[in-house]
């Protein structure tokens, strides 16, 4: 059987383009190495009774026109507020990001027409202010304390020209029950009733090339799968230099991807305590100076930024009666270290650091803890080095200068953390590609459109 | 009283250039500096004009290097130094005895600056009063391209093509004037700036001139009436004019005033008050002379040296500087200004340390020479003097600044009154281009 799409991923992007593409009346599937979908967006138990989110709590949640889209209507709430010029700047870039998914590819005379007239006037996407400023400078207009939960786990540096393009990419909502499992489930719930496939334990190892781009996918266990596209919704560099035979890619295409520059990962510690802590609400514990140069030199940092965040207290499904669950997301935090593995006594560093840092709280006995650092969501979600941003969100690696959802290889969607839209909302890049996708075979819808 | 065409703020390379074309123009000019000599500019030119050399003859003036074309010289205590010069084979050969891949990276990186250095050079160099700089670039691609590397880090742009830390470190400390981060948008294209004065030709590469020659040249080509000793208060604005007020209460007016002062000082001194935002992070020297008979190690006879560091060392710096911290390690660089003077740059040093300027100078001078132990043995005991310098109250560079049109940088709030001083270039430097401009402008003004 051939499909018209094979999806690689089961993440709320996967399953986000999963649902469209099959409304429309495509055959899709959606191959997920895992033994569940959901991705990041998943609740698990890490302790008997005690239920958390492991990989984050809080999302950067799309602007709110496209929730009915992702049927995701009245399921988040606001965790930090953002100014209102944040989100206006959120629907403008991403405006811009699907407003170029829905054109074919940019050439022609009218482009270079276009490009004369514009010489010197509009800037190339909106936001382009942004690139030259500091959170610091921002801070002032930006709100209370979202700059802080914008950085958290991203390496960027408020000082520094640049890092107020972080603001776009802030997480701001949360669930209100259930945790981000709540997303997962809605998302596949949408994507199956839709009559999408869904295939658990299919780990893709190879994208299939023909003459004219892509044409199918090959499974780990050598099966392969036809398809007229393919949407990956890995990042950047699992993509392009995981899944394709190096000398099948344009070299250009492959400089591009080993430049691509990975940011910072982070931490989660979920503690299951056995009496509710003396704080009702999430707080932020400022880094130390030097945690930042530990991080630039592989050094597990001794006072890393963190928030605490008491879960269970909102969301009282997530703990057993009277119990209580804490998370603590760590940022600054190295992939990889310089003096060898993350060990299990590493792993225990970190968590006797962070308790010791809560000492003054006074917090009720731990029954159970988990501690996830990136090397273990690079294992379970395929994010290069445990960054959740699937790249660095510098100046030069944001908007246009992040790769669109079309790949240079015909048929190829990026639809990942990558992606331009990625960064700029839960499952909008699932939603781009998709829509790109049947922009580019809508007129005849069995043969591609060459570009 | 005597009413002047224009009056320059300030005896600096600038003020006198803008004073000398200004009055070369046949304007009526007055130079009025607060010391009693012009202040000599310190470290090796990387920007001499070389529009202004021409214009007012200053080779003819007595203007003359003591060393065009300085290399730079990669500085290792236990390996054999990297030197990097405008000979692409020549430095591709060098690099080669470390990396293959950073000998092959070393043509396509100088042809990469070279050819964006070539487009903007017009913009720099020019008294652009609108316009943007990316109208440079024609066509879409190689105008993305350049908005592409604006916006990168030197870091970033450095290590898409070489792997050797050291080599990266090096062209980082030229990457990073007037206070950017080694990742901040803009130190990519402080390279390209950099770039762009060395194909001005051997005055525009990095030289060194002889000590005084470029002041007193300067001096000699200025037919601008000067005073000396004398300071300004007051920056006066009147109906279709302006003046100054000096520290004994007289009143000079003019049509134009030209202020080589930062553009804080000057808009104080004008009557606006406003919060000065300042670089936390700026260049500082030492000067360190040596007793007599002390030898210097050759390559500073070819060469000025940037100490080998590590990248992340340099992003360190300047998170420790912005904290008004001490660097450590201290990135740092050194020229031999004579046979037994040497000049230290440490282009990463705190502006305003919390305990004051006073109480760092003695450990910033200590950390530098203890850095250059390794280097340079039995420096401490050869050393006969030290002066420190500290950085000047620079406003922060940025992208804006870099990319602005000449125009933008040079007007301030007040009509006729112009910046030719270190804030009007695009980065901190001594090229005379903002005294130029600056006097261009006025000139306009004045028609």
């Amino acid at each position: 059987m051939r499909y018209d799409v094979a999806i690689i991923g089961a993440g709320a992007d996967g399953l986000a383009a999963a649902s469209l593409l099959a409304r429309a009346g495509r055959r899709v599937t959606v191959l997920e190495r895992a033994s569940h979908a959901g991705g990041r967006c998943v609740t698990s138990e890490f302790a008997p009774g005690f239920l958390a989110s492991p990989y984050a709590d809080t999302v950067p949640s799309p602007p709110a026109a496209l929730l009915p889209l992702l049927g995701l209507t009245g399921l988040m709430e606001d965790f930090a507020p953002m100014g209102a010029d944040i989100m206006r700047r959120r629907g403008r870039a991403l405006a811009h990001v699907l407003e170029a998914a829905l054109a074919p590819a940019p050439q022609g005379l009218w482009q270079q027409l276009k490009a004369h007239l514009l010489a010197g006037g509009e800037r190339p996407w909106p936001g382009a202010d942004w690139a030259d400023q500091s959170i610091a400078a921002l801070r002032a207009h930006a709100g209370q304390n979202d700059w802080r939960t914008a950085l958290l786990g991203r390496a960027a540096d408020p000082e520094l020209a640049g890092s107020a393009l972080t603001l776009l990419a802030a997480p701001q909502s949360r669930l209100r029950r259930g945790g981000l499992g709540t997303v997962g489930t809605a998302l596949q719930g949408a994507a199956l009733r839709a009559g999408a496939e869904l295939r658990l334990e299919a780990d893709v190892t190879e994208i299939l090339l023909s003459r004219d781009g892509a044409c199918g996918v090959a499974l780990a266990d050598g099966e392969r799968l036809e398809a007229s596209a393919v949407i990956s919704t890995l990042d950047l560099k699992r993509t392009l230099l995981g899944l394709f035979r190096w000398s099948d890619l344009p070299p250009g295409l492959l400089r591009q991807a080993g430049a691509w520059r990975m940011g910072a990962g982070r931490a989660r510690l979920l503690l299951a305590l056995e009496a509710p802590p003396s704080f009702a609400k999430p707080f932020f514990v400022p880094g130390d100076d030097n945690a930042r140069g530990q991080f630039r030199h592989g050094v597990l940092p001794l006072l890393p930024p963190m928030l605490v965040d008491p879960v269970s207290t909102r969301d009282p499904s997530l703990a057993p009666e009277g119990r209580a669950v804490v998370t603590l997301t760590l940022g600054a935090i190295p992939a990889r270290l310089f003096d060898g593995d993350w060990s299990r006594e590493k792993r225990e560093t970190l968590l006797a650091r962070a308790l010791a840092r809560l000492q003054p709280l006074a917090l009720p006995r731990l029954l159970a803890a988990a501690t996830i650092v990136p090397p273990d969501m690079e294992a379970a979600l395929g994010l290069s080095g445990g960054d959740f941003d699937g790249g660095a969100l510098a100046p030069d690696q944001m908007l246009a200068f992040r790769p669109g959802a079309r790949m240079p290889v015909p048929g190829l969607y990026l639809a990942g953390p990558s992606s331009a839209a990625g960064p700029l909302g839960l499952g909008v890049a699932g939603l781009t590609a998709a829509l790109a996708f049947m922009a580019d075979f809508s007129a005849r819808p069995e043969k591609r459109r060459t570009a | 009283m005597s009413r002047y065409d224009a009056i320059v703020i300030g005896a600096s390379v600038n003020g006198l250039a803008a004073a000398a074309l200004l009055a070369q123009s046949g304007a009526r000019v007055l130079l009025l500096e607060e010391r009693a000599a012009p202040p000599e500019p310190q470290g090796p030119l990387f920007a001499l004009d070389p529009d202004l050399v021409r214009t007012l003859t200053l080779a003819r003036h007595g203007l003359d290097f003591r060393r065009h074309d300085l290399k730079l010289a990669v500085w290792d205590h236990d390996e054999p130094p990297l030197l990097l010069s405008r000979d692409s084979r020549a430095t591709a050969r060098m690099l080669a005895r470390t990396s293959r891949a950073d000998a092959e990276a070393w043509g396509p990186f100088q042809a990469q600056l070279l050819a964006q250095a070539r487009r903007l050079r017009r913009w720099w160099f020019k008294p652009q009063a609108s316009g943007a700089a990316e109208a440079m670039f024609l066509g879409h691609g190689a105008r993305r391209r350049f908005l592409h590397h604006s916006l990168m880090g030197a870091d970033a742009f450095l290590a898409r093509y070489f792997e050797t830390p050291r080599l990266v470190s090096a062209l980082l400390h030229d990457a990073l004037p007037g206070g950017l981060a080694p990742s901040e948008p803009g130190s990519a294209l402080a390279l390209v700036w950099r770039a762009a004065q060395q194909m001005a030709g051997g005055d525009g590469a990095v030289a060194l001139a002889e000590p005084g020659a470029l002041i007193v040249a300067l001096k000699a080509a200025c037919g601008a009436q000067m005073r000396f000793g004398a300071a300004v208060t007051e920056i006066l604005t009147t109906r279709g004019g302006a003046g100054v007020r000096l520290d004994d209460g007289e009143i000079i007016e003019a049509r134009a005033v030209l202020s080589t002062l930062t553009r804080a000082r000057t808009e104080a001194l004008a009557g606006f008050d406003r919060p000065a935002s300042v670089s936390a992070v700026g260049a500082a020297r030492i000067r360190l002379t040596l007793a007599e008979g002390a030898a210097l190690p050759p390559l500073l006879e070819e060469a000025r040296a940037v100490l080998a560091l590590l990248p992340e060392d340099y992003a360190d710096a300047h998170e420790a500087a912005r904290a008004g911290r001490l660097p450590s390690p201290l990135p740092l660089s050194l020229v031999a200004e004579g046979p037994r003077t040497l000049l230290l740059t440490l282009p990463l040093a705190p502006v305003a340390p919390p305990g004051g300027w006073a109480a760092l100078q003695a450990p910033l001078a200590a950390t530098a020479i203890r850095g250059l132990r390794r280097h340079l043995p039995g420096l401490a005991d050869a050393m006969t003097g030290v002066t420190v310098t500290p950085p000047k109250h620079l406003a922060r560079a940025s992208l804006a600044r870099l990319v602005a049109p000449a125009l933008a940088r040079a007007t301030t709030r007040v009509e006729r009154l112009y910046l030719c001083g270190e804030e009007a270039e695009p980065v901190p430097c001594v090229s005379g281009r903002a005294g130029r401009f600056a006097a261009y402008f006025a000139g306009q003004a004045l028609k």
